[in-house]
């Protein structure tokens, strides 16, 4: 198992650095002179020299890069162009908004998600069934920015039950942004759950404990559920990628003060070492939670574990 | 249970008998024919063609001009003149969906085509000759899919700027890795099979057996994924171009239609509703193509894929 980890983790190392170079990239494949882009197009000749020298834009790229790869290895990425603070703290201070909203979607898709899947594959092309699926297809269809207008013009402006926009003042605040981003993730879980259940019911020891006489119901959450839920875990690790990019939309429409909303800012004033802070802490987190997702996957499946050790 | 299930299928195997015994008929008639079967597909592809034929007939279709503005008629609900109203600068909310379909519509497929040739290149390329070159290539994969799609296009767009071409650009690149990745995995079943070491063996080169031989013996899982990326494409653009990294006003793109009338919600909603229900039919027909031609293309992933 713990071999398995170690493999797993050198596996990541790699992928991290080839998304640092990109990341780094960012700021060098737009076009123009980042020092111009940076001061604006009015600035005098000296100031973007002296400029240049300070952010060693006049060294040769590699140089440029594996400068600025120490730094961030030390979490350093520079400070953000619009606010001089630090661009870690900036992430910091974001991050728990970013993290709550996630886990509580995360919560909802999985409470809910499961539960449809195992009632749609026990009773496969039912009246559940096809509403099911059909609810979770246009739940996959949805885009979470319209949703999110949506529910804001029904729960905020007409029946005025939660508020808009913003997260402190209680729960209510987490309503709408959770249910939004969590939609998404719901219906893939949802999907997943019945498909990789229907497929473990086909199995022989399913034929066996039907044989043996046991209750259906037994049959399903004891047996079969076991077997459906390894796949469903690594749809989580997934769903959470989508989770991310939907973070993005879903906190702009919130005005929710996470991540999400930092990256689209700091595109928007292409504020270069904020963009590449947000982006490198994306990769990083996604990283972590397949890492997780994977470590979790070997230990509920026992065949894995033992092709490890 | 098991009976009703049995019921079920019974119709669908004997059908699969029926139409191995008729060689004559041809495996695309077939495909065809069970697709027609799935409802769910057919009720998708038909909305899907009258989406496509607007797009295609839109000075046609739509009534007004999508960009000419008329402020006197303003943020309106529906009426007999405009029968899906009017947005904050008075232009009829129906014909810039209309043209909006255009936008969308080539955005995915110029994306996805993309996304499909250098992809299934990539794919063919290191499935065939294996070694260093699959190493190198199948690595620069898992940095693309390090980053959820839609953030590595967002990424993209921040360094090349916005704009609607940069957009197509960021999401064809995003959706690289994961044709090249469906490619390869094939390439790997289909050259171990005999035909392959027949033209290996008669002296075939190599551009012949991987474009006659394996390529075309790949595509099922290639024409599936094509469908459902096309959605998560148009979806993703969508999204981009409602952040203000894509199409910028006054073209009429529904992401962008969204942003602009956001504000105005409390006035009038219909140009927001509108442009949004027509991404969310687009992506939801071909989500049900796709799925139905996933079961199509390969019957005993029915109710299990």
């Amino acid at each position: 198992m713990l071999r398995y980890i170690i493999r797993r983790l050198l596996l990541v190392i790699p992928v991290l650095i080839g998304i640092s170079i990109f990341v780094f990239l960012i700021m060098h494949l737009t076009p123009g002179d980042p020092a111009r882009l940076m001061l604006g197009e009015s600035a005098p000749t000296e100031q973007l020299e002296q400029l240049r020298e300070e952010l060693g834009l006049n060294d040769p790229l590699p140089v440029q890069y594996f400068r600025w790869l120490r730094k961030a290895l030390r979490l350093d990425f520079g400070r953000s162009l619009r606010s001089k603070k630090l661009v870690t703290d900036e992430i910091m201070a974001r991050l728990p908004a970013s993290a709550e909203l996630a886990v509580l979607a995360v919560a909802i898709s999985v409470i809910i998600g499961v539960p449809v899947g195992i009632l749609s594959a026990s009773k496969p092309n039912s009246a559940f069934d096809n509403v099911a699926m059909v609810g979770a297809l246009c739940g996959i269809g949805m885009p979470a920015f319209w949703q999110g207008i949506m529910f804001i013009l029904i729960f905020s402006v007409s029946l005025e039950w939660f508020p808009s926009s913003g997260r402190m003042g209680g729960w209510q605040y987490y309503v709408l942004p959770a249910l939004t981003l969590g939609t998404r993730s719901m219906a893939g879980i949802a999907r997943m759950t019945r498909s990789s259940m229907l497929e473990v019911l086909q199995q022989d020891f399913i034929r066996t404990a039907t044989a043996k006489g046991l209750a259906r119901f037994r049959i399903i959450f004891v047996h079969a559920l076991r077997n459906a839920l390894i796949p469903v875990v690594t749809m989580v690790g997934l769903e959470f990628g989508g989770l991310m990019a939907g973070a993005v939309l879903t906190e702009t429409i919130f005005a929710w003060p996470g991540i999400g909303r930092l990256v689209v800012e700091a595109i928007n004033n292409k504020d270069f070492p904020l963009v590449q802070g947000t982006i490198m802490t994306f990769a990083l987190v996604y990283a972590l939670v397949n890492l997780i997702v994977d470590v979790l996957y070997a230990f509920l499946d026992p065949r894995l574990r033992v092709r490890y050790n | 249970m098991e009976a009703k299930e049995m019921t079920n299928s019974q119709p669908a195997a004997k059908d699969t008998v029926v139409e191995e015994l008729t060689p004559q008929r041809s495996e695309a008639k077939r495909i065809f024919r069970r697709l027609l079967k799935n409802r769910r597909a057919v009720v998708g592809g038909i909305l899907l063609l009258i989406i496509i034929l607007m797009a295609i007939f839109a000075p046609f279709v739509a009534p007004y001009d999508p960009v000419k503005q008329n402020i006197r008629n303003r943020l309106q609900g529906p009426s007999r003149e405009h029968i899906l109203g009017t947005d904050q600068f008075g232009r009829d909310t129906f014909s810039r969906v209309v043209y909006g379909a255009r936008i969308s519509l080539r955005v995915g497929f110029s994306a996805i085509l993309i996304a499909v040739v250098v992809g299934c290149l990539l794919g063919l390329v290191a499935g065939y000759y294996g070694g260093m070159l699959d190493n190198i290539i199948m690595r620069i994969m898992d940095v693309l899919m390090a980053l959820p799609g839609f953030l590595l296009a967002l990424a993209i767009v921040a360094a090349l700027g916005p704009g609607m071409q940069n957009v197509i650009l960021a999401i064809g690149i995003s959706y690289i890795p994961s044709f090249a990745r469906l490619m390869r995995s094939s390439v790997l079943t289909v050259r171990e099979l005999d035909y392959v070491s027949a033209a290996e063996a008669l002296g075939s080169s190599d551009a012949r057996i991987l474009f006659r031989h394996i390529l075309p013996n790949s595509l099922n899982p290639i024409i599936v994924m094509v469908t459902l990326s096309l959605a998560g494409a148009i979806l993703s653009a969508a999204g981009l171009s409602f952040l203000g990294m894509g199409a910028q006003p006054p073209t009429p793109e529904w992401g962008s239609m969204i942003s602009s009338s956001r504000p105005f919600i409390r006035v009038s909603h219909w140009c927001v509703t509108i442009p949004g229900l027509a991404i969310f039919t687009t992506v939801l027909c071909l989500n049900l193509v796709g799925d139905g031609l996933r079961d199509a293309l390969d019957p005993r992933m029915k109710d299990v894929g």
